[in-house]
């Protein structure tokens, strides 16, 4: 850590842009979700329906498109983390990318995860917590997703209208509310397991959440006026009727409601526990000590959840100071100091998405919406290893010429370079295998 | 034989490349006697993996009526998913067993909580640090310590002992002789990184022998290999299914029916000394929802698999003390009621299938203030 943690904090908080050349350089939102949007619905964009082979056509397109806006989303990540010089900030942006994690690497979602980070992260990575939650619970990835996007109230005029042939029979709803997205909001995104919350908040978060889509995205929504792709709210989905939540009543006000809820979420001591303790967990310990995680949270309520104040409180904390090299790096961290240490600041032709597969951290795919593990029992192990001790050549190999790699790792690391790995370096028969070698010792492999 | 692979060529693109691609890992224990423990994650709809058509309520349930065509009939009451049906030659041997109307302790509906209640064996998330598997690889005089995971992450059902490795995958090649020297110098002085390279040295050696194929069929010969582990426990997911259940369940449980078959090949002559178990978080809603899939539930099923079971007299396919579909038998007028405990399922089964009294084993593996009983099924 350097000597004043708050003002190099500080620092770069001024110095960081959220939107640098290669995230300038990636489609937006609002475009890439419309053209997933036309290609995936199933009854084409003006719904009068498609043939097979265009059905057909549609998906193979989907899945070209999906693909590349997936690779080109991880080389223009990768290029900002290398060319940032807000590095501590660049970490921060793939914490809550991991936090509101999607994981896909080849539908629709995958087309979108990158504008998702790039649009709903890093803009307010630096700003409110209450503002990203709510620019995150409207952005087509996270509920295309968490299964949102034809969550309908059963009691909505929509619902006994579509369901009224079946109701008349006996027979169960074609339609109805899909608890899976307000379960995660809940568990995952504010709240947390602990945070104080029933199965009966459940339903009720869902059904008040129902009617809140994306146009276009599921059938029979070629009708609404909305811009293919853009969040969208379908009153006529939505559960009429007052909705309690965590002990609080919410009057019948379509949008307004879920808002309301979302809001008071975003705001809530549970949450500012919750946040608090992640942050903590993946930056300082893997059990972080209770009374930091306290001041924190702390911080966040009486800042109404400004999220620097919260970073600036978790960097002067003694407890943050006193442990040099507590966390192991994952595959991503891992992958970037190494590259930042030898000065590359360029993507280059490598496979990118390959190589994070093959590291075991494959970008936006940690495989569930609890996103990639923060304790360090999740990425040690000899597979990894074996992987990295490749990845680590191949990295050496690619280093130009430039600063000795022991020189290099001194001026890394100071007085904290092991002995084991400055004699290893300086044996090593290549430059490319010292390079590998600094980049595989014990103080690369943590942070 | 594994070889040295550039890591820039494109990996081999086996369909356990997929996202629901198992992780492995396994445990040493002193037995001749092999287990395996498959986690099934994402909470089974065990109603449509072995359908209780015999149910006279099953018929107005809607959307579930034979899912995929070709079910198969195990008895007179439950059908089996079409894709499981590569099983059926092993239900006839006796070597697979359903257990239905099943559950965890878990009553809630978060699955990390609830995966966490399988893995750890609590009755509560998180009440345990260590895993079931731990405790049991304990039990049979093994050292849980030696619990490795082949895919870098140990699963909660195995993790409680002291700082572990794991095997390489071995499509990967070690490196080379000089090399390898380099690193075990590097390393020398730092424990963890030390440890996790021995572990990666001593599985070459195991796998150098091995014929190859898939990665569960190399787990299922390192289990038969005779310096290899004993105890292995493999995950596998897909079973979330909130939306698109017909399509996104028949995938997933083909690609069990695919591991089951996997494993008994790849055991060879110890497929007759070993058990299998897939297990699941939770069931799911009994009826199906907005998006042609369920959300989550809590009875299901569960599978014992493995030549060892054809010993223990079983007299049908499938273990159930059915609670039936009506409403007013459904738990929280939404789930399929749960019969019987899952902990004393795996109770039951591993005492027997390692010999050991259940009695005994009861509070080693599952330590609760309220004893676990073993289920008197597999007794």
């Amino acid at each position: 850590m350097p000597p004043d943690p708050v003002g190099w904090a500080a620092a770069q908080f001024e110095r960081f842009d959220p939107r640098p050349a290669p995230i300038a350089a990636h489609p937006r939102t609002a475009e890439v979700a419309r053209d997933v949007a036309l290609l995936s619905h199933p009854a084409g964009p003006d719904g009068r329906g498609l043939s097979r082979e265009q059905r057909v056509a549609n998906q193979l397109a989907l899945r070209a498109r999906a693909k590349a806006d997936y690779a080109a989303g991880v080389r223009a990540r990768l290029e900002a983390a290398l060319q940032s010089d807000a590095p501590l900030v660049e970490r921060l942006v793939h914490f809550w990318a991991n936090h509101f994690a999607v994981s896909d690497r080849q539908g629709r979602v995958a087309a979108l995860a990158p504008a998702f980070e790039f649009d709903v992260i890093r803009p307010h990575v630096l700003g409110r917590f209450e503002d990203m939650f709510l620019a995150a619970m409207r952005h087509p990835a996270l509920l295309a997703y968490l299964d949102q996007a034809g969550s309908m109230g059963p009691n909505s005029e929509a619902a006994v209208r579509r369901n009224s042939y079946r109701r008349a029979k006996g027979q169960p709803d074609e339609f109805g509310p899909n608890e899976n997205f307000a379960r995660e909001v809940l568990e995952l995104h504010s709240l947390g397991v602990d945070g104080g919350y029933g199965q009966q908040d459940v339903v009720e978060l869902a059904l008040a959440l129902t009617g809140w889509s994306i146009s276009h995205f599921v059938l029979r929504t070629h009708a609404t006026p909305a811009e293919p792709g853009a969040f969208v709210f379908h009153a006529a989905w939505h559960e009429p009727g007052r909705r309690t939540v965590l002990g609080r009543t919410y009057p019948a006000g379509g949008l307004a409601q879920p808002l309301a809820i979302l809001s008071d979420l975003a705001r809530h001591p549970s949450t500012a526990w919750h946040l608090s303790r992640k942050l903590a967990r993946h930056f300082v310990a893997d059990e972080p000590p209770e009374p930091l995680v306290a001041r924190m949270a702390a911080r966040f309520l009486e800042t109404r959840g400004d999220l620097p104040s919260v970073y600036l409180e978790m960097l002067a904390a003694p407890e943050t100071l006193a442990r040099p090299f507590a966390k192991v790096r994952t595959p991503w961290d891992w992958t970037v100091a190494a590259l930042r240490a030898l000065g590359v600041e360029s993507a280059g032709a490598t496979d990118w998405p390959a190589l994070f597969d093959r590291l075991g951290q494959p970008v936006w795919d940690p495989g569930s919406p609890a996103g990639w593990p923060d304790t360090d029992g999740a990425w040690s192990g000899a597979n990894l290893l074996l992987r990295r001790i490749e990845a680590a050549l191949e990295i050496g190999r690619l280093a130009g010429p430039g600063a000795d790699p022991v020189a290099l790792a001194e001026a890394q690391f100071g007085p904290l370079l092991s002995a084991a790995t400055r004699r290893e370096a300086g044996r090593a028969d290549s430059r490319a295998q010292a390079v590998a070698l600094v980049l595989l010792g014990r103080e690369f492999h943590r942070r | 034989m594994i070889g040295r692979r550039g890591f820039l060529r494109a990996a081999s693109a086996s369909w356990f490349v997929a996202a629901f691609a198992p992780g492995i890992s396994f445990a040493r224990a002193p037995t001749d006697r092999r287990l395996v423990f498959i986690m099934l994650r994402g909470g089974m709809d065990g109603l449509e993996a072995v359908m209780p058509v015999g149910d006279p309520a099953w018929s107005g349930i809607g959307g579930r009526q034979d899912p995929l065509p070709n079910p198969v009939a195990l008895d007179g009451f439950f059908h089996l998913h079409a894709n499981l049906a590569r099983l059926v030659p092993l239900v006839a041997a006796r070597e697979l067993i359903v257990v239905h109307a099943v559950a965890s302790p878990y009553r809630d509906r978060s699955h990390f909580d609830a995966q966490n209640v399988v893995e750890t064996g609590g009755r509560r998330a998180y009440e345990r640090k260590e895993g079931w598997l731990t405790r049991l690889v304990g039990a049979l005089g093994g050292d849980a310590g030696t619990a490795v995971a082949a895919a870098g992450r140990l699963p909660a059902a195995l993790r409680g002992g002291p700082p572990f490795g794991a095997y390489p995958n071995p499509r990967l090649g070690m490196p080379e002789a000089d090399l390898r020297a380099r690193l075990s110098r590097l390393w020398a002085g730092d424990p963890e990184l030390a440890g996790i390279w021995d572990q990666a040295l001593q599985a070459e050696r195991i796998l150098a022998g091995l014929r190859g194929g898939s990665r569960v069929a190399l787990a299922a010969q390192m289990l038969a290999h005779p310096e290899g582990p004993r105890i292995a426990m493999l995950e596998t997911g897909g079973f979330d299914t909130h939306s698109n259940q017909k399509y996104r369940l028949g995938h997933a449980l083909r690609l069990l029916e695919q591991i089951l078959l996997e494993l008994r090949d790849g055991l060879g002559p110890h497929w007759k000394s070993t058990l299998v178990i897939a297990a699941t978080e939770f069931g799911r809603t009994v009826a199906l929802g907005g998006a042609a899939g369920t959300d989550h539930g809590t009875g299901t099923a569960a599978l014992l698999a493995g030549g060892a079971l054809a010993g223990w007299g079983l007299g049908s396919p499938v273990v159930a003390d059915w609670p039936g579909l009506r409403p007013g038998q459904l738990l929280e007028n939404r789930d399929l009621r749960p019969t019987r405990d899952l902990r004393g399922v795996l109770l039951a089964a591993s005492a027997r299938h390692f010999g050991l009294d259940p009695r005994q084993l009861s509070p080693v593996l599952f330590p609760d203030r309220a004893p676990v009983a073993p289920d008197p099924a597999f007794l």
